[in-house]
């Protein structure tokens, strides 16, 4: 197992010189510099030589490609245009938020979907199927932008009103401790649920078609023939088997969750990687954006192991190849 | 036919006669209507599939409203008009008007041909390099292949939306730009769709066939084995629009899309961002959602139709 991970650490690493190499060439698609935006044109020449210098502005593209990288590899992400603050500093305030509504979505994709996936293959044919079906085929068409904005509509700041609407905490209160854990929760959902809807649906599916498969196997008619409550023989038997893929899924969904999140975090306001991005990207502020595309290449990466990793851990069959 | 000796030779050329004129058994059909080729019967597969052409007729619906945008209505698409600004339905406004006085209706129809566009058109442009590039790897094989699939791993590995928002922030957003941001991300699926469509065809006899009566290399691969690949990528395309006009959505929604005035569904909805139209002017920014949500759902009822109409696994 351990030799099996290394191997495919090493892999990764190409992988991330190449995604670097893209990022920087579709940055540098851009009119002018990453850096020209730090260049104010009332500073005095000799500043602004000296910034040009220490940016390496005026050096050819691949030795600009050279410094850039590495930087990062020294953990100098570069310096932020808008925020005059080192780009690795912005990352790090904005992980901690990100994070926690990616695992609280992660959950509810989770929750909401093996359950239905479930029932839907065990009431095949019938409305439950159907009905599981429809929302399925619903939860892929609809935009997720769309349905935050419903749900902030009609559960939030019109209609219901029961959820907040914006940030992590209520700004203002001096929680700490377990009401803080509440207040944080409360604002959590939304935009979880905002950002899961279409793994949701696609979970749903999978599950479902997984354990139809699964349910036709010859070893399943041996439980039932030894007398096994049908209770048993599903979860037992069959849903151990249906969930392999599960896993898989889990890990694969990583790069989704980054892309759907710059527009969920910007509705709900959320201090996330997500908001940085979209206020990076108004600004055109290149440094931070060269950083955060690498970091979400890592991401996936990281997440694609784990799904490699979580596959052999949870299917035998893998590990003994 | 009968084999009984008592019955006189005239009774059964007569039964024989008359039952001869149309095969009527059970596996009759094969002989009065030769399949040719997949298409027949997958179309008729198609069509006995209800979900499959209910979206169909949404998805000609959709298509028609758009193209026929200017006959269906009379506003101007982009004129703004303050003093109908902000109109709820009325009858000369069928979906009121947004913060410029502009007609919502007009808009969304209009919208739908950008979007719609947009979406066929960055699809289109996605699966040609997609099939030339998945053709020339899954055939050569080697180091041809190897440095096709790192180049595709490498684009695979940047999650698209962010990358998307990046290349369309950094080259001018519009309409063109986006169509060729969608184009230039979203080659990767399709790509090694056909590659590995390519290792299993081109040990088909066919292929060896074609290669020893001196075919060359391009014509083997469009002639011969491509027609055979395209299956899957016609389903694959056909899914690929609906995930189009959704990237599309969202860009256009950030603002990185389609300009105004001109208008897209995505940049419709961005209206919602204000306060003022999430809650006191729903006719502004529900539309074009539905509109989006009907047509990416009609879109997939379609791919998931045509996917079980041309699985091999069923042909009889």
């Amino acid at each position: 197992m351990a030799g099996f991970i290394v191997k495919r650490l090493t892999q990764l690493l190409p992988m991330l010189l190449g995604a670097s190499l893209l990022v920087f060439a579709v940055i540098r698609l851009a009119p002018g510099d990453p850096y020209s935006g730090l260049i104010d044109p009332r500073m005095d020449p000799a500043k602004v030589a000296e910034l040009r210098q220490r940016h390496c502005l005026d050096c050819p593209l691949l030795t600009q490609y050279w410094h850039w990288l590495s930087g990062i590899v020294r953990g100098d992400l570069g310096t932020s245009i808008r925020f005059r603050i080192p780009v690795s500093e912005l990352i790090g305030d904005r992980l901690g938020p990100s994070l926690a509504l990616g695992v609280t979505s992660e959950s509810i994709v989770l929750l909401a979907g093996i359950p239905f996936g479930i029932l839907a293959a065990v009431r095949r044919g019938t409305w439950v199927d159907t009905a599981v079906t429809a929302v399925a085929l619903s939860g892929l068409a609809i935009p997720a932008f769309f349905f935050g904005l419903l749900l902030l509509r009609w559960l939030s700041l019109g209609g219901l009103q029961i959820l907040p609407s914006a940030g992590f905490t209520t700004p203002g209160s001096q929680l700490s401790g377990v009401p803080l854990l509440l207040d944080a929760a409360r604002h959590l959902i939304l935009p979880a649920t905002a950002l899961g809807v279409t793994s949701i649906a696609g979970l749903m599916s999978h599950v479902r078609s997984a354990l139809l498969e699964v349910l036709q196997q010859d070893y399943l008619r041996t439980a039932r023939a030894k007398g096994l409550p049908e209770r048993v023989v599903l979860y037992k038997h069959a849903l151990r088997n249906a969930l392999i893929p599960v896993v898989t899924l889990l890990g694969l969904n990583l790069p989704g969750l980054l892309g759907g999140a710059i527009i969920t975090e910007s509705i709900f306001l959320w201090p996330g990687i997500g908001r940085l991005t979209y206020t990076a990207l108004l600004e055109r502020d290149y440094p931070v954006l060269m950083a955060l595309n690498l970091m979400f290449a890592g991401l996936t990466l990281l997440g694609s192991l784990l799904a490699d990793i979580g596959y052999a851990v949870v299917d035998p069959r893998v590990r003994f190849e | 036919m009968s084999l009984r000796a008592d019955v006189s030779v005239s009774k059964m050329s007569r039964r024989h006669r008359r039952t001869r004129g149309a095969p009527s058994g059970r596996f009759s059909r094969a002989v009065r209507e030769p399949e040719r080729g997949l298409n027949r019967s997958a179309w008729r597969r198609f069509r006995a599939n209800r979900r499959a052409m209910l979206g169909l007729y949404i998805l000609i619906i959709l298509v028609l409203s758009a193209a026929l945008a200017p006959q269906l209505t009379w506003h101007d698409r982009d004129l703004p008009d303050v003093r109908a600004a902000e109109q709820p339905p009325s009858r000369t406004h069928w979906l009121g008007t947004d913060e410029l006085g502009r007609d919502i209706y007009t808009r969304l129809l209009y919208g739908g041909r950008i979007s719609l566009t947009v979406g066929l058109v960055a699809v289109a442009i996605y699966t040609s390099i997609g099939v030339v590039l998945g053709a020339v790897a899954g055939y050569y094989g080697g180091v041809v292949d190897s440095v096709i699939m790192r180049i595709t791993d490498v684009v695979m590995v940047i999650p698209f939306f962010p990358l998307a928002l990046t290349m369309a922030a950094a080259l001018r957003p519009s309409v063109y730009n986006t169509m060729i941001v969608i184009g230039l991300l979203g080659w990767t699926g399709i790509c090694r769709l056909v590659r590995g469509e390519f290792l299993t065809l081109r040990s088909r006899e066919y292929v060896a066939a074609a290669r020893a009566i001196g075919a060359r290399d391009g014509r083997i691969i469009f002639r011969h084995i491509l027609p055979n690949a395209l299956a899957p990528v016609v389903v694959a395309a056909t899914l690929g629009v609906g995930t189009a006009i959704l990237s599309e959505a969202g860009l256009s929604f950030l603002g990185f899309g389609v300009q105004q005035p001109t208008p897209s569904w995505g940049n419709m909805l961005s209206a919602a961002l204000s306060l003022k139209v999430l809650l006191l002017q729903p006719w502004i920014w529900l539309p074009p959602g539905l509109m989006i949500f009907i047509a990416v759902l009609a879109i997939n009822l379609v791919g998931d139709g045509l996917r079980e109409a041309l699985d091999p696994r069923l042909t009889r």
